[in-house]
């Protein structure tokens, strides 16, 4: 296992490496010099002044040394210094990265919750009306645009209602909008998930053993059934915080939630390289280790699964 | 977006315990009948059909011209002479929405089509050959996968310029990772499959052995994937629109519409719900008619 | 017991006529100033520094006229007046400026403003290895001198009208000596300076607050408030969506916002809160081209793409109405702006004057596609502007209907600034629609004088126009020699002024005392909430 693990954490070498290559690959094609971009509508300095900062970023070189450079100093730790406010590439993420992944989780929370409740009770009321309302309710969860679902969510709650806070990431109380919108979307595919897989467990054989045996209900479904029941949904979860880590920038803008997809969106925009650089590694490498995480799950739930 | 069932397929990781690769038939070519008697199926197929027809006459049926600005209409809200209310320029809703069903429908079309008409020889030719190839095509994949597609396609739109086809053509090239995970799981499940070890044995080449039998045999899973991704494009441009990199003005596309409509909610919501509306209405018939198509296929799919 | 309880009404009857002249002067008299309380504003990004030697974003200078005082501010006339300085001389050659200054400020970190604290400002500023981006406004000036504690000496290399006004900008900050040598180059996030609010706390991304200066002396005349600032601090919250602005104002999470379109149409007719417009703004919307591609050098072409944009539609259909026709270069704000010069040199819009202009230049319509066509060429363009504002892109979307109304096709083409400063000097484009703030009439300068901005056009007639409008030290004979160059920008359509936009702020009800200095920018100093 121990092995596996390890195996594993090196693949993350490659992948690193591969997604820094694509992004200095993109740097050489897109056009937008992030100097000229500081300066666009405004009146440009002289070019002494253009050129020290040109230095300070070590803009002045080719860009196969940028490169070599730039690996050289991620493995030492450095992610550069953002063309923009001048400050470490990583003392700015580190500043966004939690709210990214509090939201991420806060999401997944809700999801967890929401999503597995409706698909076990989906799966044991089958073919019921309740299940056909859930049914459909996961079908909406799936066909909603998250930033619609966010417009209106905001509009209710907090300009209407006044509950909760319009934007900002100050406090728990301003994640539980956010939350609600991406986990409740979530929660669907969780719901779909949970429910066909319920039922196929619960139609196996040692189930129906279970029960001739007299076991209660209860019992055989959170016992036995839920825990073979979860491992597809496992799999979803895996692939879900990828998304929710990736797309959930639309969210952070919408609520104004500082995480580190807006923050990303925006040096885009500005061609803050160093920025989009240390944002898209530590995403990259993020993703690769809850992909791990989930697979370890994986045999911790089924005994049969054996990694080489 | 967190649409987790767009572009994913399970890793070749494990869904069922015990799962018999036998039990995966082709497709009947009979599956049409039971496809239809379902209701989900009926309910998508004929929003499928209504947007379609919508997007064929569109020239017809529309109340007004799309593109036609009168300042002095601006902002009006749901009445008899607009149905759907004006926009900021005066332009009618009703008739924008029409024209937009055009651009959602080749949308899907073209990304979801260059994302299979690359992913799924990558993945054919990858689970095939199998070994070295195989290992580092998957490699690449992960690195796709791990790489946010939203710089991906900035760097697309950006190269080529900004505009709609080129939002496509950048959602589909950043699809191709799943299905070309998708499809190498299907072949790897096929290729231990006495036919294929037949016509293998009979001296067929492996060209013909992929394309006659192992193919054909992974189809069904493609159409459902294809169905299912759909919406995940829609969603994908529209996200596009938001940073300025899909549809150009004055295009009706429906997601640069409700992104554009933003800051209007409060005053002026029509111009955000319906647009909404629509890409949901848009998104669920897929999603139902995909479902229903899944079922009636391969219920064995039911993981994605 | 009888005795006790009349005493006690007696006492509740002398107090009730105590107080009763409050029950009724309550309303009529001065309200009673509150002081205290956290003023709650927005901003749209990060700044990237607060250090005015290393940023010119315009956040970031939003920010730093709080933390830094200027040796003069523009009073309400228009005119140089003096801030931390009290008075100045300027020499005979018109190339010596001396400042004496006032003395007993000090900075925040408690060290004394001084001579000496503002030679050390304008060198930091003017030296090449700090780069300073602001550094070419002040280019001018060769040497910055303290005679003594108090006074100060700029020399200039030549006479440069528009000194005064760049010294009210905020990058001419009077920083503190002894914070620059503390922090080093961290100053930008420790920003140290003597203005009405001091640094007080960043959290990136997130919000910065600003605290009052209880040591403040107020020198400004246009500034009702004399000394410390009534309220007790202000934080920033960064909120670059608007849809999020306008709701957290709706919900009362924010005090004042500035007005775009959309916020200005839910929130002026809007009795709960409080707004204020500024019609006559610094800035202006106007097309530009890109001259070295024919047909856009020939003026006579650029003219009748001119007469065919319905300038009126752009105000009542882009800006909602929020903004004035302007077909003067210049924005309407700007001294040396005058309706005249448009009327008789403007470019107005008449659809039938563009079509036939079209056709004496060779361009005629083809009745198959009818689009235009001159020796084989079909007149199809490409129209750029930048994505994020509702304005420029409805305004262009206006514009593509108008030109495709006289035979034009245009395709608008909406990119992110990064792009579009990449493409723009690569002279991959045929037009764009462009909008400019500054408040001073150098401003045609800024985007005139060769190579103009975009560094495409020279045109030495006006270049010599524009170096006398920046070297004319006489205030009534420089605005001539404005009108004069404005008058020849009109004649060579070398742009197509279209409006200048309306200055519009937002506030919560509670907010009281708002009042506007000559940029239009609210003052602060004076404002007090009510809660």
């Amino acid at each position: 296992m121990v092995v596996y693990a390890t195996r594993r954490l090196l693949f993350l070498v490659p992948v690193v490496l591969g997604v820094l290559t694509l992004v200095f690959l993109i740097r050489a094609l897109v056009p937008g010099d992030p100097i000229d971009i500081l300066f666009f509508g405004q009146m440009r300095p002289d070019k002494a002044t253009v050129d020290a900062m040109r230095r300070e970023y070590g803009l002045d070189v080719s860009l196969p040394v940028q490169y070599i450079r730039f690996l050289g100093s991620v493995v030492r730790g450095d992610l550069g210094k953002s063309v923009r406010t001048r400050r470490p590439v990583r003392a700015e993420i580190q500043a966004r990265y939690k709210n990214t992944l509090l939201l991420a989780f806060g999401s997944l929370a809700v999801a967890v919750v929401v999503g597995l409740s409706m698909g076990i009770l989906a799966a044991v009321k089958r073919d019921t009306p309740v299940d056909t309302v859930t049914m459909i309710l996961a079908m909406w969860g799936l066909s909603m645009p998250a930033f619609w679902f966010g417009l209106i969510m905001i509009s209710v709650f907090s300009v209407r209602l006044r509950w909760l806070p319009v934007m900002g990431s100050e406090s728990l109380k301003h994640l539980i909008l956010p939350a609600l919108t991406l986990g409740l979307i979530a929660s669907t595919v969780l719901a779909r998930i949970t429910r066909s897989s319920m039922l196929d467990v619960l139609s196996a054989q040692y189930i129906r053993t279970a029960r001739a045996k007299g076991l209660q209900y209860g019992v055989i479904i959170l016992r036995h059934a839920l825990k073979n029941a979860l491992i597809p949904v496992v799999t979803i979860l895996g692939l879900q915080m990828g998304g929710l880590l990736g797309g959930a920038f639309i969210i952070e803008i919408v609520f104004s939630w500082h995480g580190v997809g807006e923050m990303a969106v925006q040096a885009i925009q500005q061609r803050d390289f160093p920025v989009v650089q240390g944002v898209v590694v530590v995403v990259a490498v993020t993703y690769v280790l809850i992909n791990l995480a989930v697979d370890l799950t994986y045999s911790a739930l089924d005994p049969r699964i054996v990694y080489e | 977006m967190s649409d987790a069932v767009a572009g994913s397929s399970t890793r070749g990781r494990p869904i069922k315990a015990a799962v018999s690769i036998d039990e995966r038939v082709r497709p009947r070519r009979s599956f049409l009948k039971p496809l239809f008697r379902k209701r989900p199926a009926q309910i998508g197929g004929g929003i499928i059909l209504l947007l379609v027809l919508c997007a064929i006459s569109a020239p017809f049926i529309s109340p007004y011209d799309p593109y036609r600005i009168i300042t002095s209409d601006r902002l009006k809200p749901p009445s008899a002479q607009h149905w759907l209310g004006t926009d900021d320029l005066g332009r009618d809703q009703l008739s924008r929405i029409i024209h937009g069903t055009r651009t959602t429908l080749s949308i899907g079309i073209i990304s979801v089509g260059i994302a299979m008409a690359i992913g799924v020889p990558i993945g054919v030719f990858s689970g095939y050959y199998g070994g070295r190839v195989d290992l580092l095509v998957m490699r690449w994949i992960d690195i796709m996968l791990a790489f946010p597609y939203i710089l991906l396609a900035l760097a697309i739109v950006a190269t080529l310029g900004p505009n709609l086809r080129n939002a496509m053509i950048a959602i589909g090239i950043s699809s191709v990772p799943g299905w070309a995970r998708l499809v190498r799981g299907n072949v790897l499940a096929v290729k231990g499959n006495d036919y294929v070890t037949a016509a293998r044995a009979l001296g067929a080449s492996d060209g013909r052995v992929m394309f006659a039998h192992v193919l054909p045999n992974t189809l069904s899973s493609a159409v459902v994937l294809a169905t299912l991704q759909y919406p995940a494009a829609v969603l994908a441009a529209a996200a596009l629109s938001f940073v300025g990199l899909g549809a150009q003005p004055p295009s009706p596309e429906w997601g640069a519409l409700l992104v554009g409509a933003r800051d209007w909610i409060w005053t002026a919501s029509w111009l955000v719900n319906y647009p909404g509306v629509a890409i949901f209405l848009t998104i669920l018939a897929f999603n139902l008619f995909g479902n229903a198509l899944r079922d009636t296929l391969d219920p064995t799919l039911r993981d994605l | 017991m009888k005795r006790r309880w009349s005493v006690v009404v007696v006492a509740l009857v002398l107090a009730g006529l105590l107080v009763a002249p409050g029950w009724f002067s309550g309303q009529t008299a001065a309200q009673e100033i509150r002081r205290g309380g956290t003023l709650r504003l927005v901003l749209g990004e990060d700044p990237d520094s607060l250090d005015p030697h290393v940023t010119v974003s315009a956040t970031a200078s939003g920010l730093q006229a709080f933390i830094y005082d200027r040796l003069v501010y523009i009073n309400q006339n228009g005119l140089p007046a003096g801030r931390l300085a009290s008075s100045w001389t300027v020499s005979a050659d018109q190339k010596v400026v001396t400042f004496k200054l006032r003395t007993g400020i000090k900075f925040h970190d408690g060290t004394a403003f001084n001579a000496q604290a503002v030679e050390f400002t304008f060198k930091r500023l003017l030296d090449p290895a700090q780069a300073a981006p602001a550094r070419a406004q002040f280019s001018e000036v060769k040497d910055v001198k303290a005679l003594n504690d108090t006074t100060v000496q700029f020399t200039l290399e030549k006479p440069f009208a528009p000194f005064f006004t760049n010294l009210t900008t905020s990058y001419a900050g009077i920083i503190s000596p002894t914070a620059v040598r503390k922090f080093g180059k961290d100053f930008g996030r420790n920003p140290v300076g003597t203005g009405p609010f001091k640094f007080d706390s960043w959290i990136a991304g997130s919000s910065i607050v600003l605290a009052r200066n209880p040591d403040y002396q107020q020198f400004r005349e246009d500034v009702q408030n004399k000394g410390p600032v009534h309220v007790a601090s202000i934080i920033f919250k960064i909120v670059p969506a608007i849809g999020t602005r306008i709701a957290a104002m709706e919900a009362g999470e924010l005090d004042v916002i500035p007005l775009t379109l959309t916020a200005a149409t839910r929130f002026l007719n809007d009795n709960r809160f409080k707004t204020v417009v500024k019609k006559d703004a610094f800035n202006f919307v106007f097309i530009e081209f890109n001259y070295k591609r024919p047909p856009f050098d020939n003026p006579k072409f650029r003219a009748a793409l001119g007469w065919a944009v319905d300038k009126k539609a752009i105000v009542e259909g882009a800006w909602g109405g929020f903004a004035t026709l302007n077909l003067n270069p210049i924005p309407v704000g700007v001294a040396g702006y005058d309706e005249k010069i448009g009327k008789q040199y403007g470019i107005g819009f008449d659809p039938r004057k563009a079509a036939t202009m079209l056709d004496e230049l060779g361009w005629r319509v083809n009745p198959a596609t009818r689009v235009r066509e001159n020796s084989g060429r079909t007149a199809k363009f490409s129209c750029w502007t930048y994505s994020g504002f509702d304005t420029v892109k409805r305004g262009c979307e206006i514009i593509q209907a108008n030109l495709k109304d006289v035979g034009i096709d245009v395709d608008v083409k909406l990119t992110d600034f990064g792009t579009m400063s990449a493409e723009m000097p690569k002279a991959q484009f045929d037009f764009d629609l462009m909008r400019w703030t500054w408040a001073e009439p150098n401003i045609l300068s800024l985007l005139f004088k060769a190579p103009g901005w975009r560094q495409l056009y020279s045109d030495s007639e006006l270049d010599t126009a524009l170096d006398r409008a920046d070297t004319t030290m006489n205030a009534a004979r420089r605005l001539d020699v404005v009108k004069q160059a404005q008058v020849m920008i009109l004649q060579k359509a070398i742009v197509i002024p279209i409006l200048t936009d309306w200055l519009m702020t937002a506030a919560q009800s509670y907010v009281e005392n708002i009042r506007l200095d000559y940029f239009g920018g609210i003052i602060y100093e004076d404002v007090w909430l009510k809660k």
